[in-house]
Formats: C-alpha cells, structure tokens, sequence
C-alpha cells in the first residue's frame, strides 16, 4: 500500500514539476558524457553537481544526482566499443567483447546489446528496489566479515575461468593486482606498507588513477604503436541504429536476468562495486554458456552480461542507503550526503516522514534508465561520430582527460604520476601476455578480503574454524570450491564414465 | 569535417578543464607568496569573490563531510564559497601533505581534529606533532561519544551491559572504527576506567560497524551522537549511555558515563584549520565569520537536524584541547603496550 502511494506521489512530485525532468535529462544526459569519457566517471560528475542542487528543491536536486549515476555508469560502454578503451572501470568488461565485435564490423549491434543489457539491469533493480527494498536491506545486514571475507574469495575464484588459457599468468596477474592494492595503510593497524618512506604512498594507489592507467593509458600506448600503419576505420555497413533487431535477445534472457540479480545483489554489500559486479557476471556467463569457447570474440553474452550487472548494481546500492542509511557505493554516499543537506536523513524513517522523497527516488530512477536508452537512441551516431576521429585527434584528448581525471581524485600532482606509471606498467605487462581482468580483480578484491579476514579473526578471537558456524560464508566459499574444481572434477567424472562403457 | 570536430573537441577539452580547475579548486599553485600583509586589518579583500577549497580527508558522505558541507552551504551568505573536496586516505597523511604544500594563501583549507591528530601521534603513525602548529578557525560542534545496542538486544541499560561484561570477560563484540587511533584509545580508556572486559573490533567506517550491529555480528555499536541518530530515532538501536560532559540534547533520557560513576569523556570535535602562514587578517577575518554563522538561528538548525551539538572553541582552546589529549593517549598508550 505504501509502496504505491509513494510512487504515487513521486510521480506527482517529478512529473507535476517539468523542471525536474528537465534537471533529470540534463543529468543523465551530462552522465552519459562524463561516463563515455575516459578518465572522467560518473562519481567525479555527481560530486561536482552536488552544491549546485544545495538551492534546488530536494526532489530536482535527487532527479538531477540520479541522472548523473545513472547515466555516468552506462556511458562507459561506449568508448569500450569502440575504442577498446574503458570509460569508466564499471565498463572494463565490456571491452571483452564488446571491441572485438565492432572490430568485425558490428560496432552498432554491439552497442545495441549494451544499451540494452543497461536499461534491463536498470529496471530490473529498480523494480526490486520497489518491492523488496526492506527484505532486500536485511538480507545485507546478514553478511558479516566471514561472509565478505568468502564473497571476495568467490571472486577471486573467477581468475581461474577468465585465465583458463594461461592460468600462471593469471595468478600473476592476480597477485600482481593484491600487492597493488596493499601499498599504503595496513587497513586495521594503521602501519605504513610498500611506501618506501614516501608520504604520499600512504594514501595508496588511488583506484582512479590505477584502472585508468592500466587500461586507457596501456591501451593507448598500444595503440599509438600501430598510429603509421594503414588506419582501420571501423567498417559500419550494417544498419546503423542501436534499437535491437526483432530476436536480438533470443537465447540471451537467462545470462540477462542472471546478471541483472548478481547486479542486484552485490549493490545491496556496501564497498563492492559495479566492477567486481560485472566481472562475476561476465564470468558467470561465461561459466554457463554453451559456446563458451566464443567469449573474447565478440560474442553478445560478454556484452549484455556485464552491461546488466554494473548497471543493476545502481538500484542494488540504493538499497541499503536508503532504507538503512548505509550507502552502497561511493556515488550513492554522495546522494546521502545530498539528502541530509536538504534536511531529509535517509534510513528507515525516510519512508514514514518523506514519502514524496522515497517517490522521488523510484520516478527519478527508472525515468533515468529511460530517457538514457531514449538519449542513447537520438545520439548515438554523434557519440560514434566523435570517436571515430582519427586517433591523432582523439587520443591526446584522451590522455588530458584521463590525466585531469587522476588529478581531481585527490587534487594532487602524485596521482597523475600513478596514472603513468600503471600506464607504463600495464603497457609491458600487456605485452607479456598477464592480462588486466585479474589484476582488477586482486586489486578490487584483494582489501576485502584481507580486511574482512582480519576483522573476523579478531571478532571471533583468533578462532578461524568460526568460519564453520556461517552457513551464508560456507555457501559462498563451497561455490568457489567448485569453480575451482568443477572443471577438472566433471571431466575426470566422464572420463570414468567413459571408461566404464567402453570396458 | 574532422577539422571541425577536431576542434570543437578542443574547445570542449578547454571548458572541462577550466570546469575542474575552477571546482577543486585555486589551488594547484600553493608556493603563490601569501596575500600581502600591506595594510593589517583594514577592509582586506578576501575572499574576493573566489572559491576556497576545503580538503577534507574523508569520504564523501560521512559526518566530517556532512558537516563542512553543511557549514559551507550556510557560508554562502556571507559572502564565501567554498568548495569540498574529499580525499581518501588517513588524516594524517592529509595534514602532511597540506602542511608540505604550504597552502598560506586563505585559500585552500584543511579539516581535521587536534586530538585525532594526538591519538596518530601518541601511536606513532603521524611523524611530526604539525597540528601543534595550524590555525584552528573555531570549532563548530562538539560530538559526544555514544555506547548502543541493537534493539531487541536483552540490555536495557548500561548496568545491564556491565554486568554482562562481567559475567563474560572478553566475550561481547564492541564494535568500532580503526585498529589504531582515536576510537581504539578511547574505548580502551572506557574499557579501563569502567573496569570492563569487551572485544574491540574494528571496522573500516562508523557505516559498517552499524550494519555489523543491526545485523547481530556485534554487541556494543560505540560511535558518535550525530551518527547514530538517525538509526535511534527510527528504533532499531538503543542508546545505554553517551560519553559527553553533559546528556546530549538528543538522548536526555541516556545517562553520562559520568553519571555511572565513570570519570571519563570522550567525543569528537570538528573544525577547519588555515596553514600556519597564512596571514593573520585573513585568520582572522574567517574565524569570525565562520562564529557568527555558527551562532546564526539556521545554522543551528541545520546542525541540529544533522544531530550535530553546535559547540565554538576558540584557536587557543583547541589547541589547549589537542595538547591536554596528547598527554592523556601518550600515558595510555605507553599502558596498553605494556601491557601487550
């Protein structure tokens, strides 16, 4: 009853007021650029914005902040299209596969599947955010540190199938991306690691400056390396729309919907992140799919699943802030601070004493998954226009975004030095084959899991076999068991199988 | 037709950037020589109509940030604009670097507290005793410590939680922020003075050991007032008693650990504070603004909405309150790590 009455006054208070929409599509709009724009996210847009809708009403100033999440996390599919270049780390898989079907000449029916995948993972979150929000939110609390301490081992457990190929590179890889993440403050005792006496290490590897030099400035690197050769302009014969032909998506729906509640779910885990999102559902489809062997070749299951799982990790994050007033995720801890500024505290009360706030919210949030895929559909041919300059262009445009990107992290001249190093970094160890998918997720995955870890030891008092009492912790580590042994497993099941028959 | 585009890129690379360097700030440039002390006092033009940054080294969305967001926003109508920009990374390592850059011009500021500051040092983690040497620009709230339960929890009161600390040495969870520093040295303090036994947790941030409490994987949720407003208020928590010198305006009906008979305060205070440098016209000037809007009707509401005791302190008395609390964690301290 509530639940309706709430999106009853939000659509008054949103629709009633044409200024809000306006603000909503400005947002989205403005998202979708920061967002397609390397070195620049969406977290940079909202927390430029957010003084300027300090004078708005409250529900313009949330429609304009939403526009801006929303759209700043779908923009980055773009540029991984075309150019093989994340826009913002939530994107990183879509170049998986993403780049290499606009490279066989399909850059508009890879996009399709993203804009797509987007808006379903969207509306998907936002429809569970409706109806599930206070269930949802309890869930969340059910996790404590064993059980994100074994969320990350899962995680890390997708290594193994990503890397299948060169499993010791990706172990490398791996660790590579945990030893990155270390360098600063022990996260429990406060002690200086691999700082080297520098200061200015203690801060650590800002995340920012680290994925954007790993996998914009190291591809860009790459890149520049063919810049005399015969350009290769993208060959777009096909029909140059992003709406998906009749039939697209057959066959695609399970990967859809799967990724769209892994999305969910890991926006609801406070600090987990639209990357970590999409690389387990990259990996989950991966894991299921049938043609498997295709993944990293342009096949549309690597597009829509990451597409799905970072953009439902929107509505997921929006979970827990609001009905707990914990946020999910950094940009969602912005929109908190938004909120208590106009005098509104998000947390269970919001939803007795600021009903046409909750309202606000859910309008706001899916009118923002549309006029993004509406926004998506007008502009397009402008994005692709722009980015298909030639790189002489574009790529020292590139390299001033990401750097200003790196320097508004922390305001400091020491970030843009990480970009370059990583930068450098990332460009020979591409060329050693380690390839950048686990050093992410060492890096993303590697501080929870070692903080959680810790933490659990300490609150159980030294007892690591406490990790037995937790069934939810128990699940998650079984699963990653067999990730890890499912394979070999089931293959020497057949082959005694096998053997059996032919005996 | 690439030309063009070619150069409207360009043009639109100029604005962004220009966008960025108006926002985070004036600030790229701090070796600029301080405005110049020509004519002390008389109508000094500042700010001049330019943004002053404030870094805060916290994330954004937090209490520090809510408060210089809030206490900026009301500033606007004294003619300031400021913009905040969070940093990750600890507080120390902020005022470091801050200190290093020589940021004397009034123009970009720093948030951080002298007595967090003299928990890093009394520990070790902060080299130099640098907040010794800052500007403090007043102090706009003082943030009492607060000791919760979750609400279904069978402790009604602080007693009820003493005993059971007694009855079970070590067993309960006490849930707080950082494995050193400020919370840690405080609630050994509590641990000390009240002759209990807990298990210190540490978290990452006030946001998790909250969900750690609501969620049952920690007993005590040992925080500050303005955090755990909002969740008391909705009853998912119960306060058994607050840490500040007074009851809080929030929670009249939870005692002081005073009160209790536990001769002990703790909480948090919160300001700006301008580089050592900086000239004194210009210190001067921004500590009476910044008290008059402190003392300004809206603000207070504001603050107050936030959970948020307005509570002035002057330079000399934060830095008083800094030192009298460096001398109080270092003998604690040197305790605790004997007692290891």
């Amino acid at each position: 009853m509530e639940t309706y009455q709430s999106i009853f006054v939000g659509l008054q208070t949103i629709l009633g007021d044409p200024l809000s929409i306006l603000y909503l599509v400005l947002g989205t709009f403005g998202g979708m650029i920061f967002g397609a724009i390397p070195g620049l996210t969406g977290a940079l847009g909202v927390t430029l914005m957010l003084p300027f809708t300090f004078s708005m009403s409250a529900s313009r100033g949330l429609a304009m902040l939403i526009g801006i999440y929303v759209g700043g996390v779908s923009g980055g599919l773009v540029a991984s299209v075309m150019l093989n270049i994340p826009g913002n780390a939530a994107a990183i898989c879509t170049c998986f596969d993403g780049a290499p079907m606009a490279r066989k000449g399909q850059p508009y029916r890879a996009l399709s599947y993203g804009i797509s995948a987007s808006f379903i993972g969207g509306i998907f979150s936002a429809v569970c955010l409706i109806i599930m929000a206070p269930a949802l939110a309890d869930v969340g609390l059910m996790f404590g540190t064993w059980e994100y301490f074994a969320l990350g081992v899962m995680g890390m457990s997708v290594v193994v199938k990503l890397c299948s190929d060169d499993m010791i590179k990706g172990l490398m890889g791996a660790v590579l991306g945990m030893c990155l993440a270390m360098v600063g403050q022990d996260p429990l005792s406060n002690l200086p690691r691999f700082t080297f006496g520098n200061y200015m290490l203690a801060t650590g590897l800002s995340s920012l400056p680290t994925m954007m030099g790993l996998f914009a400035v190291a591809e860009l690197l790459a890149q520049v390396n063919g810049l005399r050769d015969k350009m290769t302009q993208l060959k777009t014969e096909e029909h140059q729309s992003v709406i998906p032909k009749r039939g697209a998506f057959k066959g695609l729906w399970k990967t859809v919907l799967t990724s769209c509640a892994i999305g969910t779910g890991i926006g609801i885990m406070p600090g987990v992140g639209q990357n970590t999102a999409a690389l387990i559902a990259y990996n989950q489809a991966r894991a299921t799919s049938k043609r498997a062997e295709e993944f990293g070749t342009g096949c549309p299951e690597g597009i829509v699943a990451p597409e799905a799982a970072n953009n439902a990790v929107c509505g997921g994050a929006l979970i827990p802030m609001m009905t707990l007033g914990i946020p999910g995720d950094m940009i969602t801890a912005v929109l908190m601070a938004g909120l208590i500024v106009q005098g509104v505290t998000p947390g269970p009360l919001l939803f007795t004493h600021n009903i046409e706030i909750v309202g606000s919210i859910y309008v706001s949030y899916i009118l923002a998954c549309v006029f993004m895929y509406l926004l998506y559909i007008v502009f397009i041919r402008g994005f692709i226009k722009v980015l298909s300059l030639p790189m002489n262009y574009l790529y020292p445009v590139i390299m001033v975004m990401c750097i200003i990107g790196a320097y508004t992290t922390n305001n400091r001249i020491f970030d843009i030095w990480v970009l370059l190093v990583m930068g450098a970094a990332g460009y020979f160890l591409n060329k050693l084959g380690i390839s950048f998918a686990p050093i992410v997720l060492g890096y993303v995955l590697g501080p929870t899991m070692e903080r959680n870890f810790r933490t659990a030891i300490m609150a159980f008092k030294g007892d690591v076999s406490s990790v037995f009492t937790r069934p939810i912790a128990m699940a998650l580590l079984l699963v990653a068991v067999l990730m890890l042994a499912g394979g070999p497993l089931l293959k020497g099941l057949r082959k005694l199988a096998g053997k059996e028959k032919t005996a | 037709m690439k030309k063009l585009l070619a150069s409207l890129i360009t043009a639109a690379l100029l604005l962004v950037s220009a966008g960025c360097s108006a926002a985070p700030g004036a600030s790229s440039n701090g070796g600029q020589s301080p405005a110049s002390p020509a004519s002390p006092g008389a109508g000094i033009d500042y700010p001049g109509g330019k943004p002053i940054t404030v870094i805060v080294p916290f994330s954004a969305g937090g209490e520090h940030d809510l408060t210089a967001r809030a206490i900026g926003n009301e500033m606007s109508k004294w003619g300031y604009t400021f913009v905040i920009q969070n940093t990750t990374g600890p507080e120390a390592t902020a005022l470091d670097y801050f200190h290093d850059e020589g940021y004397a011009d009034g123009y970009t500021l720093l948030m951080h507290s002298p007595e967090v500051m003299a928990s890093t040092y009394a520990c070790g983690t902060l080299a130099e005793p640098v907040f010794r040497d800052m500007n403090y620009l007043g102090n706009f709230v003082f943030d009492a410590g607060i000791i919760c339960v979750k609400a279904d929890s069978p402790y009604n009161s602080f007693e009820e939680l003493a005993a059971a600390a007694k009855a079970t040495p070590g067993e309960l969870g006490w849930a707080s922020v950082g494995a050193a520093g400020k919370n840690y040295l405080d609630s050994a303090q509590i641990f000390q003075v009240t002759g209990l036994d807990f298990n210190y947790i540490p978290y990452n941030a006030a946001n998790e050991s909250r969900a750690a409490v609501l969620g049952g994987h920690a007993d005590v949720y040992y925080a500050y007032v303005s955090g755990a407003k909002a969740t008391v208020d909705s009853g998912e928590l119960k306060v058994l008693a607050v840490t500040g010198e007074e009851r809080s305006r929030y929670f009249p009906d939870a005692p002081t650990l005073k009160e209790l008979g536990y001769d002990i305060t703790t909480g948090l205070t919160r300001c700006w504070d301008a580089h050592p440098k900086t000239d004194p016209a210009i210190v001067e000037k921004l500590t009476k603004d910044l008290n008059d809007c402190l003392m300004a009707e809206e603000t207070q509401k504001v603050l107050d909405n936030m959970g948020l005791a307005p509570y002035w302190m002057t330079n000399e008395e934060m830095h008083a309150f800094g030192d009298t609390w460096y001398d109080n964690y270092t003998v604690l301290y040197k305790e605790l790590v004997a007692g290891q």
